[in-house]
């Protein structure tokens, strides 16, 4: 009995409050990657749109850039999207403008000595080799 | 980090290289500077006039506007 009334009740009433809380399931973490995930993919998509629109806008004021593939092209930038690990909210758009103008100028020279003919090809590689200064 | 074309990085594209041409490009769009060897240019360039390419030849002189020639005494790149 002695024991008993010793023991201080406002720690019994704690314990047993605790034990007997309902402790409803903690969904935080979930809903905090969910919203993640979609800021992330809305940042994704908006980059995307402002990739697409500078690809137009470049391709049609730019007579070397008349013959590209749009839609390939784009098609291998969003690819590369996922595969580059880049924050973009450090990239102003004039060097994102900048970097675009880069991947059309490298798109358009793609593949153009195939226009030629196979002696004219052989022509090209034979100039291009390098010689050998000391024989 | 830098990065200089060589003439057979150059041709590749030129030939048509997909593999070569999304490497390139896929450092662009991570922001790296990329330059054209300035030796490499003139390589090219007399490649294409022995072929008498002169469309090709116009259309090679904007990447080199684009990238910039980097030529062998600039310290910083080699």
């Amino acid at each position: 009995m002695r024991i008993l009334f010793d023991f201080p009740v406002s720690k019994i009433i704690q314990s047993e409050n605790v034990s007997t809380e309902y402790q409803p399931p903690q969904f935080e973490t979930e809903t905090a990657l969910i919203d993640e995930f979609a800021n992330n993919k809305s940042k994704h998509d908006q980059l995307s749109l402002k990739i697409s629109e500078f690809v137009d806008r470049l391709i049609d004021t730019d007579e070397l850039f008349k013959g590209i593939d749009k839609d390939k092209l784009l098609e291998t930038v969003f690819q590369m999207l996922n595969d580059v690990p880049v924050d973009w909210n450090d990239v102003s758009e004039d060097e994102l403008i900048e970097r675009i103008k880069r991947i059309l100028a490298l798109e358009a020279i793609s593949g153009i000595l195939k226009e030629l003919n196979p002696e004219q090809i052989k022509t090209f590689d034979e100039a291009v080799k390098r010689r050998h200064l000391f024989k | 980090m830098r990065y200089v074309l060589d003439t057979n990085i150059i041709t590749a594209i030129l030939k048509g290289n997909e593999r070569v041409k999304q490497k390139a490009q896929k450092l662009i769009l991570q922001g790296k500077e990329i330059f054209i060897n300035g030796i490499s240019y003139y390589e090219i360039k007399r490649g294409l006039l022995y072929a008498n390419a002169q469309a090709q030849l116009k259309k090679f002189e904007m990447p080199c506007k684009q990238f910039g020639l980097i030529l062998p005494d600039t310290q910083n790149i080699f």
